[in-house]
């Protein structure tokens, strides 16, 4: 077997043609076994001499060698380095070698959890992601990873930027991810997206961790809806329904195993904030150990102001004093100050008259006819286009796919036979996963 | 090539450019990059966080402004009445306690690079609340404007007696005037190219 010093002068003459870094590759690999044996000590001298931007895929192999990073000791040296490779890392490079980069990226995180310094991986994981992404619309392991930290760290205004970027691409061979990462990534995005109060952005993304494939329910699919149930109600004002290609299976899961959340909708639904005051009471050790108390209480203002809400379709003026009794408030100075910041939020449109205690509600002023109006429907129109410029591609793309056909095929057979053989065919079909 | 990242000095460097340029609305953005990069070296105790917390109030951001509240070390938070002071601000704001909000940004004997930013929020978001009261009130007590815009009931008559407000002296009552900006209404004619674009793409 050749030493370490024998493969790193090889590897280094190899690093300037897709060729040539396939060899380099192969030398890595079979020396794997031997730079595992080599020791920490021994590795960080190599990599002190050699260039990372130059050599990436060596130092991939040399970071991924070493033996117990993620002890407290070793930790705060393994993150400063991996920090350094991956500003520096040439992106050819990792990319032929993505179950080592995620492995080493998997192991920083690890390493600045184990130190309790989340925020040390926030910046480093976001130049994983970039470099390992063909594109801005593939998603990669480093996704999930890097919105955890953002979440433990606290800094959730970091993660709108990663999240931004809208998600295509899951593409397991280019970026070795694997359905959990994409699960995660979700329920993650979620989170920030709640702590940041864009609440149709966290539906958005949590929808699509309950309506993926599977056969069996996974656990962070299941916290996922209970997010997504409490979140759709502060959007919407009603229990969510499942989009009809959500596996069957989850759906029956998903409603037996989250019955305080089903019932927050219904005692919602009475419109009666005691009602609801009450429903969270009784749950409310299953909200907090599900860390979810605090998102459940938003209910409780959320319900006023839908109460108020309601008021302005039927009513053209009302007394605060009416408004305060209809909706449960204690008077009308609460009443007048829940209006108030109700109309400063765009959310009714009202004018009040404090010298007669009145409430005046009046239509929506847009015109649709200002300059600032026309832009933001061009931008939606240009989004559309877009998009169904993907969809049509995905469709052609699909219609030609072996596998695809291969089903078609049966189920045609199948159809043949009988109605029962025909659904076993289809639901089959869309239950497998598909990345 | 290890790189801890920028020394305090740097930090304090662009810092010290975007508060004399007085681009106030840069300030936490500039800071939020800032943090991420020396996340983890011991700069706890030496971070600017009073003009970090207000970079985010004069953007209105004030989810960002609480989650940096829940970064700050505890020990801060405790010996640090300027941080104190700033975030009663964003309390304030968070509350819709609007004259508290005055009385938050009033209250406190601001120091140098902080009481710029100080004002300009202050500046900002009695520009907001009289916009709020026009579109909100038809009628209103003086006083009760007085408080929302943290300003005297003489200065409240006098601000509404120029905006063309009229005031009844007797029973101190407001009528407010709407003053409609009227929207920009201009069309140009890559407006008709886009529509046409459209059409197209819809009969594709």
């Amino acid at each position: 077997m050749a030493s370490l010093e024998q493969l790193l002068s090889s590897v280094q003459g190899l690093h300037d043609t897709p060729e040539h870094l396939e060899t380099a590759r192969t030398q890595l690999k079979q020396a794997e076994e031997m730079l595992a044996k080599s020791g920490a000590d021994k590795l960080n001298v190599a990599l002190s001499h050699l260039d990372p931007s130059r050599y990436s895929l060596a130092w991939l192999f040399l970071l991924d060698a070493q033996q117990g990073v993620t002890q407290p000791d070793k930790a705060d040296a393994f993150i400063n380095r991996c920090t350094a490779f991956l500003k520096a890392c040439h992106q050819d490079q990792i990319r032929i070698a993505v179950e080592k980069f995620n492995s080493v990226c998997f192991k920083l995180k690890d390493c600045v959890l184990v130190l309790n310094q989340p925020a040390r991986g926030v910046l480093p994981l976001r130049t994983a992601i970039k470099k390992l992404q063909p594109t801005s619309e593939h998603l990669t392991p480093q996704h999930a990873d890097f919105l955890l930290l953002v979440v433990l760290s606290k800094i959730y205004n970091a993660g709108l930027p990663v999240l931004a970027e809208e998600i295509f691409e899951v593409d397991a061979k280019k970026t070795g991810i694997a359905p959990r990462d994409f699960l995660l990534y979700c329920y993650y995005g979620g989170m920030v997206y709640i702590g940041m109060k864009r609440f149709k952005k966290a539906l958005e993304l949590l929808g699509h961790a309950i309506s993926a494939p599977a056969q069996v329910l996974n656990a962070i699919t299941l916290e996922a809806y209970k997010k997504f149930v409490v979140v759709h109600l502060l959007v919407d004002g009603q229990l969510p329904t499942f989009q009809k290609y959500t596996p069957t299976i989850v759906q029956k899961l998903l409603k037996s195993n989250s019955q305080p959340y089903i019932d927050l909708g219904n005692a919602y639904a009475t419109r009666s904030v005691g009602d609801l005051k009450k429903c969270i009471q009784t749950n409310e050790n299953v909200y907090k150990t599900d860390t979810n108390l605090g998102l459940v209480k938003q209910l409780i203002p959320s319900l006023y102001k839908r109460n108020i809400q309601r008021l302005t379709q039927t009513y053209l003026t009302l007394s605060l004093k009416d408004i305060a009794e209809a909706v449960e408030l204690e008077g009308p100075k609460e009443a007048e100050l829940h209006v108030l910041r109700m109309i400063e939020e765009g959310e009714i449109f009202a004018e009040i008259n404090q010298k007669d205690g009145m409430v005046s509600f009046r239509e929506d002023p847009e015109e649709y006819n200002s300059v600032e109006m026309v832009n933001q429907l061009d931008a939606e129109m240009q989004g559309m286009i877009k998009l169904a410029k993907k969809v049509a591609a995905i469709d052609e793309q699909v219609s030609t796919d072996k596998a695809y056909l291969g089903k078609i095929n049966l189920k045609e057979r199948h159809s043949r036979f009988g109605e029962e053989d025909y659904e076993i065919g289809s639901q089959r079909m869309f239950v497998e996963p598909t990345y | 090539m290890s790189d801890a990242g920028p020394s305090n000095s740097r930090t304090y460097e662009v810092v010290q450019r975007a508060l004399t340029q007085r681009q106030f609305h840069d300030l936490a953005c500039i800071l939020d990059a800032l943090e991420l990069e020396v996340a983890g070296s011991a700069l706890d105790a030496d971070w600017p966080y009073v003009l970090h917390l207000l970079g985010h109030v004069i953007l209105q951001d004030l989810n960002s402004a609480r989650f940096l509240w829940k970064r700050i070390p505890q020990s801060m938070k405790l010996s640090n009445p300027e941080l104190q002071a700033a975030w009663r601000i964003v309390q304030a704001l968070w509350q819709h306690d609007r004259p508290e909000v005055h009385r938050a940004l009033k209250g406190y004997a601001w120091t140098q690079p902080a009481q710029g930013l100080v004002t300009a929020i202050g500046e900002e978001f009695g520009m907001q609340m009289f916009k709020l009261l026009s579109t909100s009130y038809s009628s209103m007590y003086v006083d009760e404007a007085a408080r929302i815009l943290g300003v005297t009931t003489a200065e409240t008559i006098a601000l509404a007696l120029q905006r063309g407000w009229s005031v009844d002296p007797t029973s101190k009552i407001l009528t407010t005037t709407k003053s409609r900006e009227r929207p920009e209404q201009k069309t140009d004619v890559s407006h008709l190219q886009n529509l046409t674009d459209y059409v197209f793409q819809l009969e594709q």
